[in-house]
């Protein structure tokens, strides 16, 4: 488990986040959302060792996060930005690979190959292989660095691993929005901790077990989507008037902006 | 496989170009005597040549050779490397300041070294311009290296601006020094700082090829860390390098490297810059084929300026980074037209 308690980042005077507490737990998907300078990303690059805030607690697997060497932080958890420029012609495939960085020395063995593939095929973009990453669509990158992300926390090596997401569906199609979610989705049922950072709130209710709503830093809502949506809820992270319909189900609503 | 192949065709095509250079020079030695003399070192019987051509082989002409190969692929490494660490196609090992560093030791040892000459050993007065340089070198890489981590962490643009910054303070330095030297100062100074490849002696190769073999081999070693942090420093950090720890040794590993070229063959212009580039061009971008294929075509290249700088005007010599650059510019400007998808980062 990530815990999180008590997190506040400052610049200068401006507060960022103010006394943020929240768990990762492995297994879990959980999801960030709140409006653009809620302070979303910032709680992601602190939880993820990225920053360093003003923390009361902040712990991986029992152990305080500052105490992990860079390797180690690799070996438990990967992240993805929102978005990745690659230098030099690299293909697809080296881009995948350099996800295995941590596992393995000067030359990528056998395994990691394998995970590469496999990873590639979770991901959809094994046919693109040997296409240049710097050649493809913002949608077919976003996936490559899925792909990417999902090598480094592949295997298992008895502690449990976590995967944060920044805005993982920014540039997809609706089609592989859901695609690349489920994939998501599929890892956190094997046991991976996520953490998760999306603007389409019907997206994040759709695959989350979890919500956290922020607002100019500070957390206003945490909880089972079916607990934590309402029109009130909403309104106060985004400013904007929604009803909330029933969705798939009880559990999965729906919000429909009411903006004319 | 395709890496292997390539690989072994530079060795046989370094290995051609090395006899050819032997047998070149207002002295003429035949490429099948240049055998003859090598075998015959190695006890294997053979005439056919005169001892006049084996004092010249082994004692001018092959020192030579070999200085070519170990500055052409000190450049070609350190500029690859720095080109992967700085993630930026423009990049020339000059840019960490070493060789402007070197070129106002190497002034101010000429204008003041008067002195010093008086007090030192006479053998070691041969090679007290090699020393200067070197140290003037690696100081002034390493003035770069803490100046650009004032800031906190040693960022890329930070590194770039402080190399630039450093540069200028050099060129004006030499400016200076040169304005305070005599004619003949002024001569020694310009010319090394145009490079040659003359000074090549047993006993110089034999204190530079452990610093220069030596950091090659530790670039190869980083050459998985330079791939990854073609994603950026973010991303090369959450994958597990440390950036700043990567960033302090490429930077050392090349200036020792370079430091240990320029000290003796003095400044050899856009060779640095091109063959990565070339390299690249044939083996695509990752670093570990890519800094052998560097170190190789570097070598190749290198004594194929020398053959040219020999022959031009023999049996005068044309100093070696006059031809480096006036092939490479021209060269450069061909590869950015022919294929400006290269350029991009």
């Amino acid at each position: 488990m990530i815990k999180a308690q008590g997190v506040s980042y400052r610049i200068g005077e401006q507060t960022i986040l103010k006394d943020i507490s929240i768990d990762v737990n492995p297994g879990q998907f959980l999801t960030v959302l709140g409006s653009n300078g809620a302070g979303k990303s910032t709680l992601l690059k602190v939880l993820s060792g990225e920053l360093k805030g003003q923390v009361q607690l902040l712990n991986m697997n029992g152990k305080p996060l500052v105490k992990f060497s860079q390797k180690e932080l690799a070996l438990n958890r990967a992240v993805m930005s929102q978005e990745t420029l690659v230098s030099f012609d690299f293909t697809v495939e080296d881009v995948v690979l350099m996800g295995r960085y941590a596992h393995c020395g000067l030359y990528e063995t056998r395994i990691d190959r394998e995970i590469a593939n496999e990873a590639m095929h979770q991901a959809d973009v094994y046919y693109l292989k040997n296409r240049i990453y710097n050649t493809l669509s913002g949608g077919e990158k976003q996936r490559v660095q899925l792909a990417r992300v999902l090598t480094q926390i592949w295997d298992s090596n008895g502690e449990p691993k976590y995967l944060f997401l920044d805005e993982p569906t920014s540039s997809l199609d609706l089609e592989n929005q859901y695609k690349i979610l489920k994939v998501v989705r599929g890892f956190a049922e094997r046991g991976v901790g996520i953490l998760c950072i999306l603007h389409d709130v019907n997206l994040a209710v759709r695959f989350s077990d979890k919500l956290v709503f922020l607002r100019k830093g500070e957390l206003i809502g945490y909880g089972k989507p079916s607990e934590v949506i309402c029109p009130e809820m909403i309104k106060n992270t985004y400013g904007v008037p929604v009803a909330v319909h029933k969705g798939y189900s009880a559990e999965v609503p729906f919000i429909f902006p009411l903006i004319v | 496989m395709k890496n292997y192949s390539i690989l072994v065709s530079l060795i046989v095509l370094l290995f051609f170009v090395s006899v050819i250079a032997v047998g070149t020079g207002p002295f003429k030695v035949s490429p099948v005597q240049v055998i003859g003399i090598l075998l015959s070192k190695i006890g294997i019987a053979f005439s056919g040549f005169t001892s006049a051509q084996e004092s010249v082989v082994i004692n001018i002409r092959i020192p030579r050779i070999i200085l070519a190969v170990l500055v052409g692929c000190s450049l070609a490494v350190s500029g690859g490397a720095l080109q992967g660490l700085f993630r930026n196609p423009l990049v020339d090992p000059g840019l960490i300041g070493v060789s402007s560093g070197a070129a106002v030791a190497v002034a101010s040892m000429v204008i003041f070294g008067k002195p010093l000459m008086k007090v030192i050993p006479e053998f070691m007065g041969l090679y007290i311009l090699a020393v200067a340089a070197f140290c003037g070198g690696i100081t002034a890489s390493f003035i770069v290296l803490k100046m650009s981590e004032m800031t906190g962490r040693a960022n890329v643009m930070n590194m770039i601006l402080s190399g630039i910054a450093i540069n200028s303070i050099a060129v004006a330095g030499i400016g200076l020094l040169n304005f305070l030297s005599n004619d003949q100062q002024m001569r020694t100074i310009t010319f090394w700082s145009l490079g040659s490849l003359g000074g090549a002696t047993w006993l110089s190769l034999m204190v530079i090829s452990p610093f220069i073999i030596g950091m090659t081999y530790l670039t190869v070693r980083k050459a998985r860390e330079l791939n990854v942090l073609a994603l950026g420093e973010r991303e090369a950090g959450h994958l597990g390098i440390n950036i700043e720890k990567l960033k302090k040794q490429v930077v050392l590993i090349s200036a020792i490297s370079v430091g240990a070229a320029v000290s003796v063959s003095g400044i050899i212009g856009f060779l640095g810059l091109v063959v990565p580039h070339l390299a690249r061009l044939i083996i695509g971008p990752d670093h570990r084929a890519l800094i052998p294929i560097s170190a190789l075509l570097g070598a190749i290249l290198m004594i194929i300026s020398d053959i040219f700088a020999r022959m031009i005007v023999s049996p005068a010599e044309l100093p070696i980074g006059i031809l480096t650059s006036l092939i490479g510019g021209p060269f450069f400007i061909f590869l950015i037209l022919k294929n400006s998808r290269l350029f991009k980062i």
